[in-house]
C-alpha cells in the first residue's frame, strides 16, 4: 500500500469500508489507468 | 550528521547555512531571526513533509518569493559515510502548500540521480516546535493528517479523471444498448399492430354498414324514381324518338334536294365532283360524331356526372385517391397481397429464356448455402402455389370489397373519359369537313355557290336539330339506365335484402345513417390515433434497435474501446445472437455501474473525512462537527490522543501518577483519576507552559511512525517554555527512551540566553576558551552548535 496510504489507514478505517480502501490502495498504485480499469472489469466479471 | 543549505534569500529571509555534526544530541543556541527555524523547516520539507498548513498561505508565498532561484541542501555524514543532496527551484513550486512530490526539486545519494522518495528513504527531519499549546498540538496533528487526507484525494481524483471518462463514455454506450428494452418496444410493436388492424377491422364494419345504408338510399330513391320517374323519361324517350325520326326526315329531305341540285348543275366538272366527295365524307363523320357524342352522354348519365371531360377528370382523380388509401389500409391489416405480387413479378422473371440460360449461376448467399438461379426459381415458384388458395381474412375481406367498387367506379370513369375524348375528336373532323366543302362551294360561280351555301346551311341546320335529338334521347336513356340498373326488380330485391341485414324500415334509412356516420367519424379518430402510436413504436424499435447494433459494433472493433479488448473482458459480438449479446452487455453495465459506485463511495469517504477533519481544525466549521465523518473523527483522535495522555511519563508528570479518562475534544479537556482514587477534569489550556510542553514533547516523539535509515528529531523553541529541571529531564528522557528507538540524532534549539561577552571575563582555562569561541562565533554568523553542557541550562 502507498506509504501515505498506509499512515492514513486507521483514519481511513474510521470512515470507508475495505471495499474502498481497496479502490483507493489499488488504483494509487496502478502503473497504467486504463489497464487497471481493464484489470478490474476482468475481474468483476469472473466473480 | 552534517546539514549545509546554499541559498541566497532576499526580503529579509535569513537562513543559517550550517548544522555540523556534534554528536546524536546537539543544541543549536543563537539569537533570534538568524533563521535557525527557517533551516529546520527546509530541511523537513527535503525530507518528505510540508512544514506549512493549507491556512498557511501567506507564508509560504513568502517563502517561495524570498528564498531565491536556486536552492542547495546537503546532508553529509549519513550512516555508512553516506550523502545527499537536493537542488530546488522555489520559483516552479505550487502557489499554495501541497504535500511534497516531484514540483520539489531534484536529488542525488552520493552523487547519483536519485528520486526524492529515494532520498526521503535515506534520511528523514521531524520538526517540532515547543511553542504549541497542548490544544494546538491536537490542532496541528489533524491539520497535518487533512493535509495528507487532501494529498490522497487530489492523487485519486486525478486519477478517478482519467477512468472516469472512460466509465462515463463505456456506461453511456451501455446504456443505449438495452436488448430487454428492444424486445419491450417490438411487444409493443405488435400489440400496437394489433391494435391498429382492430381499429381499422372496426372501422371497415362501421364503414360497410355505412356503404349498406347509402346503397339502400340509392336503390329507394331508386325505386320511386322506377315507379315515378322512369315512366315519365320513357314517355319522353317515346316523343324524342318521333322526333328524332321526324328529323331524320328532314335530313333526308334536305339531302334530297342538295341531290337533285348537283344533278342539275356540271356533274361532270372536277370541282362538282370534288365537292361531292367532301360531302359524302361529311356525312360519314356527322354519324360517327353523333355515335360517339351519344355513347358519352350515355356513359355520363349512368355516371351521374355532366358529360363534360373536367368533372369527369376530377371525379376519376378522387376516385383513385380513395382506391390507394383503401389499399394502404388494406396492405396494414394484411400484407399477402403485396408479397404475392412480388412473388409473381420474381417468378415471371426468373421463368424467362435469359433467366433460365443462368440456370447453375449462383444468385443468392443465405449465411454459408449458395443459391442457383432453379434453386430460387424452384423455391419462388413452391411459393407461388402456396398463394393459390389465398382468401383475404375479415377485416381485409371488407376492404377488398370496397377496393373492387373503387376500382369498377375508376373503370367506368375511365371509360367515359375516353369517349368524351373520342366524341371531341369526332367533332374536329366534322368541323374539318364543313371548313373543307365551305372551301370548295366558293369557287363556284355566283349564283351556284349561293345556292350551294344555301343548301349547306339548312342541311347544317337540320343535321345539328337531329344530333340535339338525339343526345336528349342518349341523356334519357342514359337516365333509365341508371335508375334501373342490372333491372327493375333486382334493384327491389337488393333494397329487401338490405333492409333486412340492416334491420331497419325503409322509412329510418336516413336517421340510422346519420347515427353511423357519426360513429365512422369516431372510429376513424380512433383508427388514426391507432396508426399513429404504431407509427411511432415502430419508430422507438428502429431507433432502439439501431442503438443496439451501434453499440455492439463500437465496441466490437470501435478504436475508442481498444484497451477494453483483453482476456476476462467478455464484449458482445456481431457473429453472436442478440440475445447473448444482450446478456453480455447487461452484465458489463451492470458491472461498470458496480465500480462507479464503489468510486463514488471512496470519493465521498475521502471528501468527507477531508470535512470531518476540517470541522475539528479550527473554530470555521464547527457545524460540521455532528456529521457521521465529524464524528468519526472525533472519536478517531479521542481514542489516539488518549493512548498518548495515558504513558506513564505523562501519567506522572502531569496526572498526579494517576490513571488517565478520556479527553473530550469538543470541550479540549482531559479527566484522570489520580493515585488515590480522585476523579479530575482540566481544561487543556489550564496546564501551564511546562506542563504542556514536556507533555507535547513526549507524546509527538512516541508518537513517531515513520523512520527513515537517518532520521532526525529537532526541538524547537524549547528554552523558553521549558524550566531547567525539565530540560535536564527531557534530555534524559532522549537519551534513554528516543535515541536509537525513535531518533539518530536529535537538535535542541534554544535561543541566546545569555551574554557570553560579559561573562568572558570570570572565566579561566579551557571553559574561558570554549566561551571565546563561542563569543566569535556569535559575532560572526549569530549563533553556535554544541553538544548539550549542562552549564548552558
Amino acid at each position: 500500500m502507498d506509504e501515505e496510504l498506509e499512515r492514513l489507514k486507521p483514519l481511513l478505517d474510521a470512515v470507508a469500508g475495505k471495499d474502498e480502501l481497496d479502490l483507493i490502495a489499488s488504483l494509487l498504485a496502478a502503473e497504467d489507468d486504463l489497464q487497471w480499469l481493464t484489470e478490474r472489469l476482468a475481474d468483476a466479471l469472473r466473480d | 550528521m552534517r546539514f549545509e543549505i546554499e541559498a541566497n534569500p532576499t526580503g529579509g529571509l535569513r537562513i543559517i547555512h550550517e548544522i555540523p555534526d556534534v554528536g546524536p544530541i546537539c543544541q543549536i543556541e543563537g539569537r533570534n531571526g538568524v533563521g535557525k527555524s527557517m533551516a529546520l523547516r527546509i530541511l523537513e520539507l527535503c525530507t518528505g513533509t510540508q512544514p506549512y498548513a493549507a491556512a498557511d498561505a501567506d507564508s509560504w508565498a513568502s517563502l517561495r518569493r524570498q528564498l531565491g532561484a536556486v536552492v542547495v541542501v546537503r546532508a553529509l555524514n549519513l550512516a555508512e559515510g553516506q550523502s545527499v543532496e537536493w537542488r530546488l527551484n522555489p520559483a516552479v513550486w505550487p502557489e499554495r502548500p501541497k504535500a511534497v512530490s516531484g514540483w520539489l526539486g531534484t536529488a542525488t545519494i552520493d552523487g547519483r540521480t536519485s528520486t526524492l522518495e529515494e532520498a526521503q528513504g535515506l534520511i528523514r527531519v521531524i520538526h517540532h516546535s515547543g511553542e504549541l499549546t497542548l490544544e494546538g498540538t491536537i490542532r496541528a496533528r489533524i491539520t497535518r493528517d487533512r493535509s495528507a487526507v487532501r494529498a490522497v484525494l487530489d492523487r485519486f481524483t486525478q486519477r478517478e479523471r482519467r477512468i472516469g471518462e472512460q466509465l462515463d463514455l463505456l456506461r453511456r454506450d451501455l446504456e443505449r444498448a438495452d436488448f430487454d428494452q428492444v424486445r419491450t418496444l417490438q411487444s409493443a410493436v405488435d400489440v400496437a399492430r394489433e391494435q391498429a388492424a382492430e381499429a381499422v377491422r372496426v372501422v371497415e364494419l362501421v364503414r360497410g354498414q355505412h356503404g349498406s345504408l347509402e346503397r339502400a338510399l340509392v336503390l329507394r330513391e331508386q325505386q320511386a324514381r322506377v315507379a315515378g320517374d322512369v315512366p315519365k323519361l320513357e314517355e319522353r324517350e317515346r316523343e324524342l324518338n318521333k322526333q328524332v325520326d321526324v328529323a331524320r326526315e328532314r335530313v333526308r329531305d334536305v339531302e334530297a334536294k342538295y341531290e337533285e341540285m348537283r344533278t342539275r348543275r356540271r356533274r361532270d366538272e372536277a370541282i362538282i365532283q370534288e365537292i361531292e366527295k367532301v360531302e359524302s365524307l361529311l356525312k360519314g363523320r356527322t354519324k360517327r360524331a353523333e355515335n360517339a357524342r351519344v355513347r358519352a352522354v350515355d356513359l355520363a348519365a349512368q355516371s351521374r356526372l355532366p358529360a363534360e371531360s373536367n368533372d369527369v377528370a376530377q371525379a376519376l382523380a378522387a376516385v383513385r385517391k380513395e382506391r390507394d388509401e383503401v389499399v394502404r389500409a388494406r396492405d396494414l391489416v394484411d400484407a399477402t397481397p403485396r408479397v404475392r405480387q412480388l412473388v409473381e413479378e420474381v417468378a415471371a422473371r426468373l421463368t424467362t429464356q435469359r433467366a433460365q440460360a443462368l440456370d447453375d449461376q449462383v444468385i443468392a448467399r443465405l449465411d454459408d448455402t449458395a443459391v442457383s438461379v432453379r434453386g430460387l426459381r424452384e423455391g419462388v415458384e413452391r411459393r407461388r402455389l402456396e398463394f393459390k388458395d389465398y382468401q383475404p381474412e375479415p377485416p381485409a375481406a371488407a376492404l377488398e370489397a370496397r377496393i373492387k367498387t373503387l376500382t369498377q367506379r375508376a373503370s367506368l370513369l375511365s371509360t367515359l373519359e375516353e369517349a368524351l375524348e373520342k366524341a371531341r375528336s369526332a367533332q374536329q373532323l366534322v368541323e374539318q369537313a364543313q371548313s373543307q366543302l365551305t372551301s370548295l362551294t366558293s369557287q363556284l360561280p355566283a349564283d351556284e355557290a349561293t345556292e350551294y351555301r344555301q343548301i349547306d346551311e339548312q342541311l347544317d341546320k337540320v343535321r345539328n336539330e337531329h344530333l340535339n335529338l338525339v343526345e336528349q334521347r342518349a341523356l334519357i336513356r342514359g337516365q333509365i339506365t341508371e335508375i334501373v340498373g342490372g333491372g327493375r326488380e333486382e334493384g327491389a330485391r337488393e333494397l329487401a335484402d338490405l333492409l333486412g341485414a340492416l334491420g331497419c324500415a325503409a322509412g329510418e334509412l336516413e336517421s340510422v345513417l346519420a347515427d353511423r356516420a357519426r360513429e365512422l367519424t369516431d372510429r376513424l379518430r380512433e383508427q388514426a390515433v391507432a396508426s399513429a402510436a404504431l407509427t411511432d413504436a415502430q419508430r422507438q424499435v428502429r431507433l432502439a434497435r439501431a442503438e443496439f447494433d451501434q453499440a455492439v459494433a463500437i465496441l466490437e472493433s470501435g478504436d475508442e474501446y481498444g484497451w477494453l479488448r483483453s482476456e476476462g473482458v467478455t464484449l458482445p459480438s456481431s457473429t453472436l445472437a442478440d440475445d447473448e449479446n444482450g446478456r453480455r452487455l447487461k452484465r458489463l453495465k451492470t458491472v461498470v455501474q458496480s465500480l462507479e459506485e464503489r468510486f463514488d463511495s471512496a470519493r465521498d469517504a475521502l471528501r468527507g473525512l477531508d470535512g470531518g477533519l476540517a470541522a475539528w481544525e479550527g473554530p470555521e466549521r464547527l457545524s460540521d462537527r455532528s456529521t457521521v465523518y465529524g464524528t468519526a473523527a472525533r472519536n478517531y483522535y479521542e481514542a489516539v490522543f488518549g493512548r498518548e495522555f495515558s504513558g506513564r511519563e505523562i501519567l506522572d508528570a502531569i496526572f498526579d501518577r494517576g490513571e488517565f479518562g478520556r479527553l473530550d475534544l469538543e470541550a479540549m479537556a482531559v479527566s484522570w483519576k489520580t493515585a488515590e482514587g480522585e476523579l479530575r477534569t482540566r481544561p487543556l489550556a489550564a496546564f501551564s507552559s511546562g506542563e504542556r510542553a514536556f507533555a507535547y514533547t513526549r507524546t509527538r516523539l512516541q508518537a513517531i511512525e515513520q523512520r527513515a535509515k537517518n532520521t532526525v528529531v529537532a526541538l524547537d523553541e524549547f528554552g523558553a517554555y521549558l524550566a531547567r529541571d525539565r530540560l535536564r529531564q527531557l534530555v534524559e528522557f532522549l537519551e534513554k527512551d528516543i535515541l536509537g528507538a525513535i531518533a539518530d540524532e536529535v537538535m535542541i534549539v534554544l535561543p541566546l540566553s545569555r551574554d557570553y561577552e560579559l561573562e568572558l571575563e570570570g572565566t579561566r582555562g579551557s571553559w574561558h576558551d570554549e566561551i571565546s569561541r563561542r563569543v566569535a562565533e556569535l559575532q560572526e554568523r549569530g549563533y553556535f552548535v554544541r553538544a548539550p553542557d549542562w552549564v548552558t541550562v
